[in-house]
């Protein structure tokens, strides 16, 4: 309700007791509604909801929490077998110039 | 549900449910600590029952979570989480067989209950704190006979007073979190108070 309807409103209900009263106890049980205390979730909420997220979770398909988790997996793992890969090839390609290396220092002792 | 602009906090929860989408489980703990109390709230003074409470307020963040896949990014991440909430209370009035959901003609909505209202106005002032200061103290019998004129309402009706006296949420955000248009949230409130009035005829 606007204010201007508002303002209305109460000067009429100054002349009119029936209204005067219905007014009041609508205000009342407006008021009383508001004025409610709010009921607080106990403190240990949050701790619950997560241990029954756990227990809900174990045994089903991955979830969003389970997929996010298998995928940082999922990297982890390529990303130590990538690293392997690059160690493996670069130890290959020492070994192989160094093989080459020594094959010439043989040639050239056996000309000497 | 049209696309809204988010408020900050609303970007601030979307970016909380992308990281819980990347796995990240204290994302979602700081939803569930954000959110708790007024979830709790909200089923507790639907169902009346603290344990019954603690219960469907666990069960809502739990439907949530396993939702996340589902959820737009782009909607307000409370009103979603209300409404799973609000359904979950409605179901357990529903079962209790006490629930009385009053489907809402579209023809009605705009127009007063019969016997609620004054002429073609309706009752809602523009703050929660009475402008009449006589009304502003109330005494605890009164507190508790609404809270049991509570109990007579209709699901659909107890969560829209709730949300609204309660939780301050507008008629418009009512409406995303029951899944209806604002103005029918607002006629359900109307109504609510109806009811809440002639229950407490002769108490207040």
């Amino acid at each position: 309700m606007g204010r201007v309807r508002w303002m209305l409103l109460r000067r009429h209900v100054k002349d009119c007791p029936d209204c005067g009263t219905r007014l009041y106890r609508m205000s009342a049980v407006v008021d009383a509604l508001s004025e409610m205390q709010r009921a607080q979730a106990p403190e240990e909420f949050a701790s619950l909801v997560m241990a029954r997220l756990v227990e809900a979770l174990a045994g089903r398909p991955a979830g969003t929490m389970e997929r996010g988790r298998d995928n940082r997996n999922l990297f982890l793992v390529a990303g130590a077998a990538g690293l392997g890969l690059a160690i493996g090839l670069t130890l290959a390609v020492v070994r192989h110039l160094l093989g080459r290396h020594g094959s010439e220092e043989l040639a050239m002792a056996g000309h000497a | 549900m049209p696309e809204v602009r988010l408020s900050r906090e609303g970007r601030e929860d979307a970016r909380l449910v992308k990281e819980c989408r990347a796995g990240e489980e204290r994302a979602f703990e700081a939803l569930v600590r954000k959110y708790q109390h007024q979830v709790y709230n909200v089923v507790y003074r639907m169902v009346g029952d603290r344990e019954e409470a603690l219960d469907i307020a666990q069960e809502t963040f739990i439907k949530t979570f396993q939702g996340l896949d589902a959820f737009d990014l782009k909607m307000p991440f409370r009103a979603w989480l209300l409404r799973i909430g609000t359904n979950s209370a409605i179901d357990l009035l529903r079962r209790r067989g006490r629930a009385r959901d009053v489907r809402v003609d579209p023809a009605m909505v705009g127009q007063p209950a019969p016997g609620v209202g004054f002429g073609d106005g309706e009752f809602d002032p523009p703050a929660p704190a009475s402008e009449i200061p006589e009304n502003v103290s109330l005494a605890n019998e009164t507190a508790d006979a609404v809270r049991e004129a509570l109990e007579i309402l209709p699901g659909n009706y107890k969560a829209v007073v709730v949300l609204h006296h309660m939780e301050g949420l507008s008629y418009s955000e009512i409406g995303k979190v029951m899944g209806v248009p604002g103005n029918t949230a607002k006629t359900w409130g109307r109504r609510a108070r109806g009811l809440l009035f002639d229950a407490l005829e002769g108490v207040m």
